[in-house]
């Protein structure tokens, strides 16, 4: 699982250096070009405004990219701090919580992705943050239930015995017992955040059609996908990779067998 | 004896279903309060939206932006009196059936709802319960040999449907089919339109659940009673279907409990490729006016349709384990 984590962190580095050597703002147009072939010069061709393929798929990307991390931070970090506090206290809190968990689980995250980025402006940032949000519930369930269970072990009784505080036993005793159940979720979160990402830039509410991001590429080339079929093969064969290794980086089958 | 046994039973009996009603008492005030939080939560998440109505419609209209025009309209719409009063206002009218009129159109929100919902609900639970039903079969067909054709078959769909957007998929199928083999007429025939994207709906639902399907049957396979049954000499296959239908339905349900509650919504990207007139759609056009009583409203709707899925759901599990919670 280390090495996998190392994979994503270089991969962003590298993104990050590339990427920001180039246009990061805005592809140049250049109409005498239309739709060149690919060539060395345009690594994959150009778009039907002249713009080089290549750069757009590259920021997309970053953009994709940024959309998953931002996304996964949030809802592992809220949802697991979530989960341990109501499985780990009874009562009050507890009950508080797993209403708020409930309730996540059951408003479509679609929808409220949609309202806010049409509110806040369709970037990375907006939608990360409300994809995230939205999907904190499943992991808050998935730590609540893992916390129940490792706290009926000896092991965290006896910390009591001797005296430890809460916060602590929960932090530093329970936290690194169930993370390495739940972090593997995070591959399918990851791949199912790309998709809803492109769909929500597809669809194109409150988005910079000048911002490459791969569904809005995917909808300004969607007239083309017979005449010129390498446009739309593009970011479709981005979003594509980008979804399967993630799922392939994080496996849930091995922790689901165990 | 007999009589005591028969007055325990009674007694036990009794406490169950006292039981039974405490916990369902507990659900519904859970809705109850959840219903009127995220209301509210709505309600600010809407108002926040920027651009306002009034501008909106004189831009629609053609009329001037004079400042009586402005005044008139906000005075109208109700606007000018505090968000709270507003919240309330609203609320206790949608409690009683009355949900507003649109800012736009200036028609009744509530039938302009409920007139789009038989569409969507074709396209979105027609696509789910035939997903539920491929998966259902998928799913045994691949518990019935493991890495066998159907089992890797259902791998590589899941995998499939988890990389590739179906707005994709959807795109490809219009342009094939009534494009360049001009088989049928998609955006002018909506029937064709709501049936190509029930199905791709029930593709997406069929490679969510497929694999979920094979894990049950697989669990099934190893319980007790097959082993034992197997050891009788029946063939396995055969078991898993007739005597393994009904946990194996009550695990379906289950999990297909969330799918029909995306039922409604989720298919907005569907609704929005193919242009069927559906909730979804009409959401997404009234997000781009700022029709602030139908956002609000929908968004409830969506709520309520949740809530009487659960409903349905639980009570349909609850018979099929024959009335054991």
């Amino acid at each position: 699982m280390k090495k996998n984590i190392g994979i994503v962190v270089l991969f962003s580095v590298f993104l990050f250096l590339v990427v920001t050597q180039t246009h990061m703002d805005m592809v140049p147009v250049d109409l005498t070009n239309k739709l060149a072939p690919m060539s060395l010069e345009h690594l994959m061709g150009t778009d039907i405004l002249g713009r080089d393929l290549y750069e757009l798929m590259m920021v997309g990307c970053l953009r994709s990219f940024l959309v998953v991390m931002i996304a996964g931070t949030i809802s592992l970090s809220v949802g697991v701090t979530v989960g341990i506090l109501s499985g780990y206290f009874q009562g009050n809190i507890s009950m508080i919580l797993q209403f708020l968990t409930d309730f996540l689980l059951i408003i479509p995250t679609f929808i409220v992705a949609l309202l806010a980025t049409a509110v806040f402006g369709l970037n990375p940032v907006s939608a990360g943050i409300a994809l995230g949000l939205c999907q904190m519930g499943h992991f808050a369930n998935h730590a609540a239930e893992l916390t129940r269970e490792i706290k009926g072990k000896e092991y965290i009784a006896i910390l009591h015995i001797m005296g430890y505080s809460r916060l602590r036993i929960l932090f530093y005793h329970v936290l690194p017992g169930i993370l390495p159940l739940v972090f593997p979720y995070f591959g399918s979160m990851a791949s199912s955040n790309i998709l809803q990402y492109a769909s929500l830039a597809f669809i194109g509410l409150g988005s910079d059609i000048t911002k490459p991001d791969w569904g809005t590429m995917l909808y300004q080339y969607r007239i083309y996908i017979l005449d010129e079929p390498l446009l739309v093969l593009w970011p479709s064969l981005g979003i594509f990779l980008m979804a399967i290794i993630f799922q392939f980086l994080f496996d849930t089958r091995k922790v689901e067998t165990s | 004896m007999m009589q005591k046994r028969g007055y325990l039973v009674r007694v036990s009996s009794f406490y169950l279903i006292i039981g039974d009603v405490m916990v369902i008492g507990k659900q519904i005030l859970k809705w109850f309060l959840g219903f009127f939080v995220l209301s509210f939560l709505f309600f600010i998440l809407v108002r926040t939206i920027p651009g306002d109505p009034v501008h909106r419609l004189l831009t629609t209209y053609q009329l001037p932006h004079t400042k009586e025009n402005i005044e008139f309209l906000t005075v109208s719409f109700g606007l000018d009196k505090p968000l709270w009063y507003q919240y309330g206002y609203w609320i206790s009218h949608f409690v009683q059936g009355d949900w507003g009129s649109s800012f736009i159109t200036g028609r009744d929100v509530r039938m302009e709802i409920l007139r789009r919902v038989p569409v969507s609900l074709a396209v979105g639970l027609g696509g789910v319960l035939l997903g539920g039903f491929f998966a259902f079969f998928l799913g045994y067909l691949s518990a019935c040999k493991p890495k066998g054709f159907w089992d890797k078959f259902s791998r590589g769909l899941t995998l499939f449907i988890q990389s590739v957007p179906s707005f994709m998929i959807a795109v490809f199928l219009i342009y094939l089919l009534s494009v360049h083999f001009q088989v049928v007429k998609i955006y002018s025939d909506p029937a064709v339109a709501v049936l190509l994207a029930a199905l791709l709906v029930a593709l997406g639902t069929t490679g969510e659940l497929c694999r979920v399907m094979r894990g049950h049957f697989l669990e099934i396979a190893a319980t007790p009673y097959i082993h034992f049954a197997r050891c009788r000499g029946f063939e396995r296959n055969k078991l898993l279907l007739r005597d393994g239908l009904r946990p194996a339905l009550i695990a379906l349900i289950s999990t297909m409990v969330g799918r029909f509650s995306w039922v409604i919504g989720g298919t907005a990207v569907v609704e929005f490729v193919f242009a069927i007139p559906g909730v979804s759609l009409f959401l997404v056009q009234s997000i781009g006016v700022k029709d602030y009583n139908i956002i609000q409203s929908y968004l409830l709707f969506i709520l309520l349709w949740m809530g009487m899925v659960h409903v349905i759901c639980s009570l349909f599990t609850y018979f099929l384990r024959g009335g054991v919670k």
